[in-house]
């Protein structure tokens, strides 16, 4: 199976600050991944230079088999973005947004208002259709978000924190596209703290600690199937077991609480 | 009330505002200088109070010379903080603040106390003290009454700006409610220009209008300043004190207004859609976006809606010279005309002309993710301005040549429409620079209030206030038979402004896309 993304050596930094240094990750093309980590471990940032969102500072990224920069508006065409903050157009409605997402991302105007009704109807967010995104709670918000991504069925789809805020029955049916999404070879590339979510739905899994140095980088499947995944001498029984060992257990203890 | 919780709240927001400026040397010299000119203007008015309190008991008049002072500025006080949005931005939101355990008079006090500490309101308490001290130092009044009053004063000026700002706010939030300010700025508007005259030359009437003016605020502390009333002045300002803050607490518990209907259907093909379908591609899909993000917004409909009405008082009122001849310039009305027509396409789209992507906050990073290239980003937020603000000149247009003494005077007419024309490129291209080079995060649903960067400021407030005020400065100097004589500079300057307008689309591109992670920072809130 061909790579979907390859990072090679990637740094990024703000000023004096590095976010990441010398990340270099591989992705084969139908993998669920989840790029895993705790607070300011990069995730976001290497998601916001894997995207095109944000130029890298050294390094190379290539996506579908080719060099991806900020300004390569053809790859951007193929991959689908959830970003942290949602990014929404508060001023539009929901049908507004995502037909804009679609026409933008190079559907003709029927397909686009085809796919709009349908994600609508699927989200379950039809009868918003005179309300601006604003007004949306932040499940619904959500939930338009991750309609956007879609839209233009891309072949990556980067995710960043997608599944809170959203009901379980919204998660189960935004996990069951997705499994359809990766089974017809296509890639997603997760981001989330809730790691039961990500034992569950993820193929693959790389686990940062700070600036995206890469603690571990394996396969996820012999959880599914009960079997533990062994690491430094250990087996854990569950991802999460895995990633505080891996990013280190902290045991603080307050007094007064 | 727990004052102690509300000083926290107070250093809060000085924190917050030294966390802002800190990040940047540039920003430190900027919010050094911005304080010392508040500091400087605050001394000059302090001086200036004091000059006219001076100048007021010699000349005889003291209360006449108080009223008029604070009286003026008084208005200009509301003028300044509820029309051009300054002194009333909130500092904490009322969201922010329920997460805090404050109680509901607690956090709107917290909220009154910052807004009252704003640099506007800081510099009316400097001219109303200085009136109040100059009266004092003559032996007028004493000082403990007459700078408590000076001080009731700015908060009875502050409480009155947020009640007005707060009832437009709702006004413009609700159906037919634009309307509804609109009729109300032109009943006071040429209703005063109309009926103040007239009342002006009756003595009666005159007298009965001292008489009720004598209610106000201004009137109650020009009158406690003289020495005046004691007894009665005090109560009538901490009635008005005491009021207006009921007024606004009522208002602020009310909950916020929307426009959305619930159960709408979702509805394709609308008008933008159509005007936005005669673009190709994916200009389509932005130049609708663009429209909707101008047309839906207060900050453009309320002024694209006064636009032509307050242009038309203008020229009504430098036109209406009653008794008062220009010495010069038999035409006034053209030379205002002449200004006000730069700014015709301006006055409604200034306010997201100059922030472009400052209200679009994390729905800005769309536009960086997205397969577009930014100069079609620019271009379809500057097709939907010219758009928007074009609609404009065709009806000054018709309401000029409906209206306008000089119907046969082909060449003002062209004058104006290449001034008009020459506006909407010229400013649409400031606009952009401004977007660019100096953006602000900002709230797009606040329907009133100025959010703009202080470039942004300079540019929009600037470029209104020039037009509004330079003819009444040139018309002395500035004769229309000359200025018509370069009738043919006005539509030479057209496509003048359009290259420039191309240009900053070409140039301004590379600038959007070199600078776009400190834009997305400033617009995300993160510097």
């Amino acid at each position: 199976m061909p790579n979907a993304i390859e990072i090679e050596n990637l740094t990024k930094t703000y000023g004096k600050v590095v976010a990441v240094e010398n990340l270099s990750l591989t992705v084969p093309a139908g993998t669920f991944f989840g790029f895993l980590g705790p607070n300011g471990a990069g995730k976001s940032t290497t998601i916001a230079c894997l995207t095109g969102l944000l130029d890298s500072t050294a390094g190379s990224i290539r996506l579908l088999g080719e060099r991806f920069t900020a300004n390569s508006a053809a790859l951007k065409q193929r991959i689908g973005v959830m970003p942290e903050n949602l990014g929404l157009f508060e001023c539009l409605y929901a049908h507004e947004f995502l037909a804009f997402q679609a026409q933008i991302y190079g559907l003709d105007q029927s397909t686009a208002r085809r796919r709009t009704t349908e994600l609508l109807e699927a989200m379950e967010l039809t009868g918003q259709g005179k309300k601006p995104l604003n007004e949306f709670s932040a499940g619904m918000r959500k939930r338009v978000a991750f309609a956007a991504a879609v839209i233009h069925k891309p072949e990556i789809l980067f995710l960043d924190e997608p599944f809170e805020s959203i009901d379980p029955s919204g998660v189960a049916l935004m996990k069951q596209w997705l499994r359809r999404f990766t089974s017809a070879g296509r890639t997603v590339f997760l981001t989330t703290h809730v790691l039961e979510t990500a034992e569950r739905v993820c193929d693959r899994a790389a686990i940062v600690k700070t600036k995206g140095q890469i603690m571990w980088d394996g396969d996820l499947r012999p959880l599914a199937e009960d079997r533990p995944l062994s690491f430094d001498g250990h087996n854990f029984a569950t991802l999460e077991d895995l990633f505080l060992h891996v990013a280190g257990e902290r045991y603080t203890q307050l007094d007064w609480l | 009330m727990r004052f102690s919780v509300l000083l926290t709240l107070l250093r809060m927001r000085y924190t917050l505002l030294w966390a802002q400026v800190r990040l940047r040397q540039g920003k430190i010299v900027l919010f050094i200088v911005g304080y010392l000119l508040v500091v400087l203007i605050g001394m000059l008015l302090a001086a200036g109070g004091i000059g006219a309190a001076l100048a007021a008991i010699q000349t005889g008049h003291a209360e006449i010379v108080a009223r008029a002072v604070l009286g003026g500025f008084f208005l200009n006080m509301l003028a300044a903080s509820v029309m051009l949005g300054f002194g009333l931005s909130k500092i904490f939101a009322e969201s922010v603040l329920r997460r805090y355990p404050l109680t509901a008079l607690e956090q709107l006090t917290a909220r009154q106390l910052l807004g009252v500490l704003e640099p506007l309101w800081l510099l009316a308490a400097a001219l109303y003290c200085g009136v109040a001290v100059g009266f004092s130092a003559l032996g007028v009044t004493v000082l403990w009454i007459a700078v408590p009053a000076a001080l009731l004063l700015v908060v009875v000026n502050y409480l009155l700006a947020r009640l007005l700002q707060m009832l437009i706010e709702r006004l413009l939030a609700s159906r037919g409610g634009v309307l509804v300010v609109l009729l109300f700025i032109w009943t006071f508007a040429v209703g005063g220009s109309i009926v103040l005259p007239a009342l002006l030359r009756n003595p009666a009437a005159r007298e009965a209008m001292t008489q009720l003016l004598t209610f106000t605020p201004p009137f109650a502390a020009a009158a406690l300043l003289s020495g005046r009333d004691l007894l009665t002045q005090v109560p009538l300002l901490a009635t008005w004190t005491v009021g207006l803050a009921a007024a606004v607490w009522e208002l602020d518990r009310l909950p916020a207004p929307s426009r959305a209907i619930d159960g709408a259907d979702a509805a394709w093909g609308g008008p933008l859609d159509r005007i936005a379908a005669l673009f190709p591609g994916v200009q389509s899909a932005l130049v609708a976006k663009s429209l909707r993000f101008y047309l839906r917004t207060n900050k453009v409909r309320f002024p694209a809606l006064l636009t032509l009405p307050m242009l038309a008082f203008i020229l009504f009122a430098a036109s209406n010279t009653q008794g008062r001849r220009p010495p010069v310039d038999p035409q006034p009305a053209f030379l205002a005309a002449f200004f006000l027509s730069f700014i015709v396409s301006v006055i409604s789209t200034m306010h997201m002309d100059n922030n472009v992507f400052g209200y679009e906050r994390s729905g800005f990073r769309r536009f960086l993710l997205a397969p577009v290239p930014p100069r079609s980003v620019l271009g379809s937020v500057t097709i939907a301005s010219v758009l928007v603000g074009s609609v404009q000149i065709p009806l000054a247009a018709a309401g000029w040549l409906l209206f306008s003494p000089f119907r046969g005077e082909w060449r003002m007419l062209v004058m104006l429409l290449g001034n008009a024309c020459t506006g909407l490129f010229l400013f649409r291209s400031l606009g952009l620079w401004v977007s660019l080079l100096s953006p602000r995060r900002a709230d797009y649903f606040q329907r009133i209030g100025n959010q703009l960067s202080v470039a942004g400021n300079v540019v929009a407030v600037g470029s209104v206030l020039i037009a509004f005020i330079l003819p009444q400065f040139l018309r002395r100097t500035v004769i229309t038979p000359t200025l018509l004589a370069y009738w043919w500079a006005a539509p030479l300057a057209v496509p003048v402004a359009a290259a420039l307008l191309l240009w900053t689309l070409r140039s301004g591109a590379g600038v959007f896309f070199a600078r776009r992670e400190q834009l997305l920072a400033v617009i995300e809130g993160r510097n």
